[in-house]
């Protein structure tokens, strides 16, 4: 079943990020392997470009022409936060549905 | 397609290519290749450039040219659909002078020429002639 909760793109390479670096198409494939979620290429590198503007992901320098991004400090605790707000109502949707 | 999606990519901004033009030209390169694709990179590629802040005008303008080359093209495919055709009486005196300048004959297409009526359609679309001998 298709899971929708959560459709920012910057999350999910957030989520991506957070076992380890990786590649724009290895984020790609992941995120549509644990979302599915297809992130378009302008989609995925526009919020790349938003990430890393904000400090929450950094490139990793390499020879291939695929650079792996990493996330930072900053990043885990935004993806933390944002998180820690969706379990709230993924919780208190799940408390009340009982009571449905 | 990939060759089409290749160069929508070539369409974000330099400074942006600068920086991520490599890897994100690999990207493609691996990517699915599909027109969802092509309008997803033509998409982040114009909003890119609005927001690295290219004058609105120089967006609309390039829109309005691609809109008015589109519009020019569908003209031509759709031109003999959409022609106006008119016919008109000349009354027998008015008639009688154009025969006797020896200017059309019962029949001749050419009297809508004469009579600055457009005939584009009449060549495809026999129709009766508006002039008829008497």
């Amino acid at each position: 079943m298709n899971c929708n909760i959560v459709t920012d793109p910057q999350l999910l390479i957030l989520a991506s990020l957070a076992d380890g670096e990786k590649h724009g198409y290895a984020m790609m494939e992941d995120i549509e392997r644990f979302a599915e979620i297809r992130l378009g290429a302008g989609t995925l590198y526009g919020a790349i470009t938003r990430l890393e503007g904000q400090g929450w992901i950094v490139r990793v320098e390499s020879e291939d022409r695929r650079k792996p991004y990493r996330i930072t400090g900053l990043g885990v605790q935004h993806l933390e936060e944002q998180m820690a707000g969706l379990n709230r109502v993924v919780k208190t949707a799940l408390r009340r549905l009982k009571h449905a | 397609m990939r060759r089409w999606i290749a160069l929508a990519g070539r369409l974000y901004p330099r400074g942006w290519r600068e920086r991520y033009g490599e890897e994100f030209d690999a990207l493609l390169e691996e990517a699915t290749a599909d027109w969802r694709q092509f309008l997803n990179v033509t998409g982040g590629a114009l909003t890119m450039r609005i927001a690295n802040g290219i004058p609105y005008l120089k967006v609309a303008g390039a829109l309005g040219l691609a809109g008015a080359l589109a519009a020019l093209s569908a003209s031509y495919r759709v031109a003999q659909a959409l022609t106006a055709t008119a016919v008109g009486t000349l009354r027998n005196a008015a008639l009688e002078d154009y025969r006797k300048a020896d200017a059309i004959k019962p029949g001749d297409p050419g009297v809508c020429m004469q009579i600055g009526l457009v005939c584009g359609s009449r060549s495809t679309t026999p129709r009766p002639s508006p002039i008829s001998a008497r």
